[in-house]
């Protein structure tokens, strides 16, 4: 079930991922507003989930349970360093890739996410 | 100074402005944080559906400040520069900053289109006070500011000037209803002081006549007053982004009210003023306390009109009538449905545009309406604004904003169409009964 489910949302939001972009190059009013770092950020994430979809659909299977080992290992906090997922590269790169998203995310526009939920309440009230 | 001195002092005080954000509103920093590029602004803004150009593009013209915001105040443009979208500024840019930032009309309707509401007229506003700190406002800009401070109105009209135009008014309204109308001037304890533009004295006088009607026919002509020195509520202190400016403006007004000793602060047809008025001073309380409320003429008519003490006939104003919401009234302060009470009573034929009321169209005047740029108004921003009156029908477009009625009439002649432009409460005058009599009307057109 799970696997169905996942399988389906990795297809989803890289056809979602695919759509942004297609439409940021195709539509001249977002175009020409786009600087690097809108394009940088729709690059990376579209690596983590095109990394992610390798993981599940390549040839290499990947064991979701040994994600499950890993990160309750770090939580913890003892030493990941043999953990077995760490011995798939797709997931090393996968990983990293995620961390530098996480590390983005308060310096880049990516925070509308959470402002959009503010952003009206705070301009009435000024 | 040597030419180089010059530019880096310029520079700075650019760069200063920018660092001075971080202290400002909070919401102006949240405009610069998170715009997502999505484009959605340019689908709402009259100047993009004019001529869609990069340069025209409110995410764009907001994008030299926000570049400069990003480099000197956000660590990830100080560290990755253009891979963070932040850029330094090249003081050679700032000849075109004075055309770019005056090709904004401030009307606010990419703020209601976003979904982050963010507001770009705000940004204009900030890029024109950076130019105006560095003296470099548009000269016709500058002069009307000039002018303004100097004489308590936008026309530099003198007392004798005013006095002359509500002689001539009078006249008018003597000779169009057979009784006289009085316009008080400088009468202290009146319970309304009757604040209009400056146009609506010297360029469309009708709008003061119905207005004077309005108060004949409810006796209460000797309940309001005009100032002879302060008789023009416009502030071009919001269009240069001069925050001093602006409420040097607005105090003289503020003053004169309490000299008056009026109740009621009652404001023209004049958008900007009244949302200065209404929404900045009044709710910010600038000048402490108020002795005396703030109402618009539209509000106050419309009620009178809707508790029957005012009989109208319709049958003079036979001809189709639409009414062109101006951005400060309509999206700005929520005033839509009065002008359409005055004048669903006073026209036979009135017709909506579509689409209207908060989401309706500039007239592509507004912050922009300045000579320098007719054809940029006339062509460009002006554009969709003729596409929705023409596909009303209507021959006569009434509207309630001394820069709607400017830039409207212009944009009527250079597109050769022969539509009348007026004010709301012209219609009112033209088909008001005083003494159970409309107006024997003369052509005015």
């Amino acid at each position: 079930m799970s696997g169905t489910v996942g399988g389906a949302a990795g297809v989803i939001i890289l056809a979602s991922a695919v759509l942004l972009g297609v439409r940021r190059l195709m539509v001249p009013r977002a175009r020409e507003i786009t600087g690097p770092a809108d394009y940088l950020i729709l690059l990376l994430i579209a690596a983590i989930i095109i990394t992610g979809n390798i993981m599940r659909f390549g040839p290499e299977h990947f064991d979701l349970a040994l994600t499950r080992a890993y990160f309750g290992t770090l939580a913890i906090f003892g030493n990941p360093l043999d953990a077995p997922a760490l011995e798939n590269r797709v997931f090393l790169v996968h990983m990293g890739l995620a961390l530098v998203l996480i590390l983005c995310l308060p310096f880049s526009k990516l925070l509308h996410f959470g402002g959009i939920l503010f952003t009206h309440q705070l301009i009435r009230r000024q | 100074m040597s030419d180089n001195d010059v530019k880096q002092d310029v520079k700075q005080t650019v760069i200063e402005a920018i660092k001075a954000i971080r202290n400002g509103p909070r919401a102006m920093r949240l405009y610069l944080e998170i715009c997502a590029k999505c484009g959605t602004c340019a689908t709402a803004c009259p100047v993009y559906y004019g001529r869609a150009e990069r340069r025209y593009n409110p995410a764009e013209r907001t994008d030299i400040i926000r570049r400069l915001y990003r480099r000197y105040c956000t660590l990830s443009g100080r560290l990755f520069g253009p891979l963070a979208d932040a850029k330094d500024l090249d003081p050679a840019e700032l000849e075109e900053w004075r055309k770019i930032f005056y090709e904004c009309t401030g009307c606010r309707r990419c703020a209601l289109f976003c979904p982050f509401g963010i507001d770009h007229s705000v940004i204009t506003r900030k890029g024109r006070a950076i130019l105006d700190k560095l003296g470099l406002t548009p000269e016709t800009m500058k002069k009307v500011v000039d002018i303004s401070l100097r004489t308590g109105n936008t026309d530099g009209a003198g007392e004798a000037a005013f006095r002359a135009a509500i002689e001539f008014l009078e006249e008018e309204m003597e000779e169009e209803h057979g009784v006289p109308i009085k316009i008080p001037i400088d009468r202290v304890g009146a319970e309304y002081f009757y604040v209009p533009p400056s146009g609506d004295m010297l360029v469309n006088p009708e709008a003061t006549m119905g207005i004077a009607k309005v108060f004949h026919v409810l006796g209460m002509a000797d309940h309001w007053t005009m100032s002879s020195k302060f008789f023009d509520g416009a502030n071009y202190g919001l269009f240069t982004g001069n925050d001093e400016h602006m409420k040097t403006d607005n105090r003289a007004y503020v003053e004169e009210t309490k000299r008056r000793k009026a109740r009621v602060m009652l404001m023209g047809e004049c958008g900007h003023a009244h949302r200065i008025m209404k929404m900045m001073m009044e709710k910010s309380r600038w000048w402490g306390d108020l002795p005396f409320e703030i109402t618009n003429c539209m509000q106050w008519t419309a009620e009178h009109i809707q508790a029957g003490r005012l009989e109208l006939d319709k049958s003079k104003n036979p001809q189709p009538v639409t009414y062109h919401d101006p951005c400060n009234f309509g999206r700005s302060c929520g005033i839509t449905e009065e002008p359409r009470i005055i004048l669903q009573a006073s026209c036979a034929d009135f017709r909506e545009m579509y689409p209207n009321r908060a989401e309706n169209w500039c007239c592509g005047g507004g912050l922009s309406a300045m000579d320098d740029i007719h054809q940029f108004r006339m062509e460009i921003s002006g554009r969709k604004k003729l596409e929705q009156i023409l596909a009303t029908g209507a021959t006569n477009v009434a509207t309630a904003c001394s820069n709607c009625k400017h830039q409207l009439t212009q944009l009527m002649e250079y597109h050769q169409q022969q539509i009348e432009v007026g004010g709301v409460h012209d219609m009112l005058s033209r088909a008001i009964l005083v003494g159970g009599k409309a107006a024997e009307r003369k052509e005015y057109t």
